[in-house]
C-alpha cells in the first residue's frame, strides 16, 4: 500500500516536471552579469559580479533575478571591504532581489519593438523599491538576452556612507547587467 | 645658543618630521592598497563534502551564511559540467543524482588545471563562499592537486 502512494507521488511529481518544461517557456543564467560604477572627481568605483541568477519566463513576462552582495569584486579589496562591512552590510542582507513582469512582451515577441518595458519590485540593502527599466531584448532559439542599465540612488536604499569618503561616493550610481539566458530544463 | 646650534636643531626637526610624514603617507598608501586575499597561498577554514555543503544550505540557508560566507572553503564532489562566462571557467560539483550543485568560479590560474579535467572525476577545489542561489556559489576558486597533503 505504502509503495503505492510513493509510486503515485512520484509519477504525479514527474508529470508535473515535465509539464513545466515542456508548456513553459522559461530561459535561466546562474552566469548573468551585474556591474556598477561610481564616478566623482576623487575618484571612480567599479564592481563586477559575474554569479546572477536571472530567470525570465517567456509565457508570462515574469522575471526574476537574485545577486549575491558578497560576489561582487572590486578592483581594491578596502573597496570590496567597506561595501561589504559598511555600506551593503552583506552579512545581514546578503542578497539583493528583482522581480518584476515585461510589459511589452508581445511586441518583444512578435519582434515589432526590441526595447523591453520592465516593472517590477527591487531589494537592496532590505529595502524595497518599485523601479521601471528599459533593457534590450534579443531570442533566439536558444538564447534569449536582457542588457540594458539604470540609475541606482544609494539615499533610497537607506545605505550611509561616512562624511569622510562622501565624496569618493556618487550618490547615483549606474548599474548595468547583462543576462544571456538559456532554455530551463 | 650660536646660531649655528640653532640651525642644526632646526634641521633635525625638519627632518623627523620629514621622516614622519612620509612614513604616514606609505602606511596609508599601503593601507588603500591592500591587496585582495591570496586564495591560492590560503590555507581553507572549512573542509566539506559538496553533499554536505549543499545540504545545510538548503536546510537552513540563515545558518548556513553564518557559517560558511566569505570563508575559503575546500569541497569534494563529482565534477557534473564545466562552463565558460565572460571569460571565467566555471565548473559545477556535485554528487550523482543531485539537482543542485557547487558551482566554482575559477581563479584564472587554474584554468589550466582544469582542461585536464573530465565530467565525473572526483575533485576537490577550494573557493570564497559568496552564498546561494540555486547552487552554492564559490569565487576565485581554484583546484586542489589530488596529492594534496593536508
Amino acid at each position: 500500500m505504502k509503495n503505492k502512494t510513493t509510486a503515485f507521488t512520484l509519477l504525479l511529481f514527474f508529470c508535473l516536471l515535465n509539464s513545466t518544461s515542456f508548456f513553459g517557456q522559461k530561459f535561466l543564467t546562474k552566469n548573468g552579469k551585474v556591474s556598477f560604477y561610481s564616478h566623482t572627481f576623487v575618484e571612480d568605483i567599479k564592481a563586477e559580479n559575474n554569479q546572477v541568477l536571472s530567470i525570465v519566463d517567456l509565457e508570462s513576462g515574469e522575471i526574476a533575478i537574485n545577486v549575491l552582495m558578497k560576489s561582487f569584486v572590486f578592483e581594491k579589496a578596502l573597496m570590496q571591504e567597506h561595501f561589504n562591512e559598511n555600506y551593503v552590510e552583506s552579512d545581514k542582507y546578503p542578497k539583493a532581489k528583482f522581480s518584476g513582469t515585461i510589459k511589452n512582451l508581445k511586441e518583444l515577441l512578435s519582434g515589432e519593438e526590441s526595447l523591453a518595458k520592465i516593472t517590477g519590485n527591487i531589494t537592496i540593502h532590505g529595502v524595497k523599491k518599485t523601479i521601471t527599466i528599459e533593457s534590450i531584448f534579443n531570442k533566439s532559439e536558444k538564447e534569449v538576452s536582457l542588457k540594458g542599465k539604470f540609475m541606482i540612488n544609494i539615499k533610497d536604499y537607506d545605505i550611509k556612507i561616512p562624511n569622510v569618503v562622501r565624496n569618493n561616493i556618487s550618490d547615483e550610481v549606474e548599474t548595468s547587467f547583462q543576462f544571456i539566458h538559456q532554455p530551463y530544463n | 645658543m650660536s646660531l649655528k646650534k640653532r640651525k642644526k636643531i632646526g634641521y633635525s626637526i625638519a627632518i623627523a618630521l620629514g621622516i614622519l610624514l612620509l612614513l604616514a603617507a606609505t602606511i596609508s598608501i599601503w593601507m588603500f592598497n591592500k591587496p585582495h586575499r591570496n586564495v591560492i597561498l590560503e590555507k581553507p577554514s572549512i573542509s566539506i563534502s559538496a553533499q554536505q555543503l549543499i545540504d545545510d544550505f538548503s536546510t537552513n540557508e540563515e545558518q548556513a551564511n553564518k557559517r560558511y560566507l566569505d570563508q575559503l572553503i575546500a569541497v569534494e564532489g563529482i565534477l557534473q559540467k564545466i562552463d565558460s562566462s565572460n571569460g571565467v571557467r566555471v565548473l559545477s560539483v556535485g554528487y550523482p543524482d543531485a539537482s543542485t550543485s557547487v558551482t566554482c568560479n575559477l581563479n584564472p590560474s587554474s584554468n589550466k588545471a582544469s582542461l585536464q579535467l573530465k565530467i565525473g572525476d572526483k575533485i576537490q577545489i577550494k573557493g570564497i563562499c559568496t552564498g546561494f542561489l540555486l547552487d552554492v556559489v564559490l569565487i576565485d576558486a581554484s583546484i586542489i592537486p589530488s596529492n594534496y597533503e593536508k
